[in-house]
């Protein structure tokens, strides 16, 4: 675990690293147009933590408004840290198969509000087995796959069959229907990814239909990431949008960057010129993190400066011309996928005008389980 | 950080909280025993590169068997200061100390144990004799030398040479030796690439000593070349960490070593035919460089990996598989996934024998 906690004040130019800077300006903004698209609609938003992982930032967006007053988390350890963090109901939008977690899970629908998403009938009535001993109510939500052949019912007769299911068993509550979405590259233009986004809207609206069409009575019908999430208004029957990567920005999603602004970011330092046109940085694939086939990270700030490689602990920049940076200069790393390099720190440092305002824990780190 | 289960000591693996990482004890002292006789019969002694899984629990085993210097190394100061906490002594850091926070670090450390550092430019440096000097402090440093994928390192004999007698006629330092930049493991290199690989630090070596200069320590090499790296005369140390856990990389290279790190995944989902999902994806996994290999279903095939999903392909596996059943994969690099996870379930004959901590997890200052 790292402890690194710079004093309030310190300038960023001054802060150890690599570290992981949280932009202030930039997080509000995003929070804030989140909270504009959806406080008159009745689409809500329901922020997924599987990004910032810290109950502190799912309050802060809860409070700007827009929201359903809750969040959606990963796993079920995610969620434990919500709860604990004063979040008051917690979407699962993934499946709890083995006996021992579900346990955990109903101990925690116990203390919030918590619903879990399904895709087979043997899953729903060990839920419901476990939740009845332990006198506790679970919620229940169908996962319908839209794009991504993951998890999920592939047909609506398979859905509305585990819908009846639930609705019948003690020790749950059928609270509706859930599918997650992905778009796999960037789309050619805007209308191409509106397109798509009220397609796989309306799949999942499609299986809520169905299920309400047999008398089964529901209220939540969940889908939508930050790449759909400005369609959701628009297609009647979504009642909240999960969107994530949203309040910190990937460069994977630069395509929506002019909805939302980078807010995570990697602070490094050079550490070595080996040829005049190059400098080392001290930041890796450890503590940044990347995936398969994804782009390199983006350095902020410097056209000129390419980044060109990386290995473990330490990456290449080379300038077209004379490097701009030298031994002990600080830069500043944009993720592709924030999630998966948030989830390697244990605290933000949280910055606003060039010095540290706060210091965040992330207690969701690892919360993998 | 990571919240698992605990489950009692004794229980089966099968019956483990997922995701998790598991290390088998028998296989992890294998392969320590295997590479660290090796080195019992060279003049060349392996200083344990513990920065790769960064838990010291480990990193002691490793130490109990004969073979190494009697030292372990690290990325970061930050790492140091874990292992040293720990109740070790003597620490090599192999990335580069430039801000004073760091050097004050460094010789805060250097109170109570021996630290060494590696340099590749003069002003760094001054900083770190300034620092050190004003700190009452030594630190021993070795100049660090380029290497054909490294990064960072003097290109040339003659800065080298120039280094070391900076590193002479500064106060607070002491010149110990040379290092080979890092150079990560390339699929498909050569034995006879290995070892022109390191000619120009043998070059530097024989310069430096030609000025009257003792080189005391030459070190280069990890798992993947360090059977071939020790025995190059004039090598002295190797710093190899992968050995002990092996991962997908680096089983291409010594398959005499067996994967004793393992994640464990339980399948979460069936939604087709030839589908199955599993609860141990990128955040788990960790495939910044390559995807893990299934262990326990050799035939199966993955599809994609998403941050706690993973896809897998089953239409060529025989046995069933049903909901809850485990996924035993084994990392593609084992420095990645180790930095995942806070805690690791020792496994003893398929059963939990304890669990150990990754204390220096997100160490990367």
């Amino acid at each position: 675990m790292d402890h690194y906690r710079p004093t309030v004040g310190t300038k960023i130019s001054e802060l150890d690293t690599p570290c992981l800077i949280l932009d202030l300006d930039a997080l509000d903004h995003n929070f804030g147009r989140m909270s504009e698209t959806f406080k008159d609609t009745k689409v809500k938003l329901r922020e997924h933590t599987k990004n910032i992982k810290s109950p502190a930032l799912a309050h802060m967006q809860i409070r700007k408004g827009g929201t359903v007053g809750g969040v959606c988390s990963a796993k079920v350890a995610e969620a434990e840290v919500m709860v604990e963090g004063g979040i008051a109901s917690v979407l699962i939008p993934n499946q709890v198969v083995t006996e021992d977690k579900i346990k955990r899970l109903c101990v925690l629908a116990g203390r919030a509000d918590v619903t879990v998403c399904v895709d087979s009938e043997e899953n729903v009535r060990d839920i419901s087995r476990i939740a009845s001993n332990l006198n506790v109510k679970v919620g229940i939500a169908i996962e319908v796959d839209t794009n991504m052949d993951r998890a999920g019912v592939r047909s609506v007769e398979q859905g509305v069959h585990i819908a009846s299911v639930a609705n019948q068993l003690s020790g749950l509550n059928f609270r509706g229907v859930m599918s997650h979405s992905a778009m796999f590259g960037v789309p050619k233009d805007d209308q191409f990814k509106n397109d798509e986004a009220i397609k796989y809207y309306k799949k999942t609206v499609e299986l809520a239909d169905a299920i309400r069409a047999k008398g089964i009575e529901f209220d939540m019908v969940s889908s939508g990431e930050t790449f759909s999430y400005d369609m959701a208004p628009f297609v009647d029957g979504i009642t909240e949008v999960e969107g994530g990567m949203y309040a910190l920005m990937s460069t994977m999603l630069s395509y929506m960057d002019g909805h939302f602004k980078y807010a995570a970011k990697i602070l490094g330092t050079v550490v070595s010129q080996p040829k005049p046109n190059v400098a080392v940085g001290d930041i890796g694939y450890r503590s940044i993190a990347s995936s398969l086939n994804s782009d390199h990270p983006v350095l902020e700030g410097y056209d000129e400066v390419e980044f060109t490689a990386m290995h473990d602990e330490a990456c290449l920049l080379t300038s077209k011309g004379e490097m701009p940076l030298t031994v002990g200069d600080k830069f500043m790393l944009r993720c592709p996928q924030q999630d998966l390099t948030v989830n390697r720190y244990d605290n933000y440092i949280a910055v606003r005008n060039g010095v540290v305002e706060q210091v965040i824990s992330i207690p969701g780190r690892g919360c993998h389980n | 950080m990571e919240r698992p289960i605990f489950k009692p000591l004794g229980s089966k693996v099968e019956e483990l909280d997922t995701p998790a990482l598991l290390v088998d004890l028998d296989v992890f002292e294998s392969n320590v025993k295997s590479v660290h006789s090796f080195f019992q019969n060279q003049d060349a002694k392996i200083r344990p590169f513990v920065g790769v899984h960064r838990c010291p629990a480990l990193a002691n085993i490793q130490m109990q068997h004969s073979g190494h210097n009697g030292g372990v190394a690290v990325g970061t100061v930050s790492q140091a200061e874990t292992f040293i906490a720990n109740g070790f002594h003597d620490t090599l850091i192999t990335g580069k100390l430039v801000t004073a926070d760091k050097i004050q670090l460094a010789c805060s450390l250097a109170q109570r144990a021996s630290i060494t550092v590696t340099v590749d430019n003069q002003e760094n440096l001054k900083d770190i004799s300034a620092i050190a000097s004003s700190r009452g402090v030594n630190l021993s440093v070795l100049i660090e030398i380029s290497s054909p994928n490294g990064f960072t390192g003097v290109s040339d004999s003659k800065s080298a040479l120039d280094l070391a007698k900076q590193v002479l006629g500064s106060e607070g330092t002491d010149f110990q030796g040379l290092i080979l930049a890092y150079s990560p493991t390339m699929s498909g290199t050569k034995s006879d690439e290995v070892i022109d690989s390191i000619k120009p630090l043998l070059d530097v070596k024989s310069l430096i000593e030609s000025n009257g200069i003792p080189v005391n320590t030459v070190s280069a090499g990890s798992t993947s070349n360090y059977d071939l790296i020790a025995k190059v005369d004039g090598v002295n140390q190797v710093t190899a960490g992968s050995y002990a856990l092996m991962d997908v990389l680096n089983s291409e290279y010594q398959s005499s070593l067996k994967p004793a790190a393992m994640v464990v995944g339980t399948v979460g989902s069936l939604p087709r035919d030839g589908l199955i999902i599993g609860d141990a994806g990128m955040k788990t996994n960790g495939n910044d460089i390559g995807l893990p290999r299934i262990m326990n279903y050799p035939d199966a095939e993955i599809m994609y990996l998403s941050a706690e999903h993973c896809n897998i392909i089953t239409t060529k596996v025989k046995k069933p598989i049903v909901r809850g059943d485990k996924l035993f994969f084994q990392p593609y690099d084992i420095g990645v996934t180790a930095n995942l996870f806070d805690f690791i379930m020792l496994i003893k004959n398929g059963k939990l024998q304890s669990i150990l901590e990754v204390t220096a997890r997100g160490r990367y200052r």
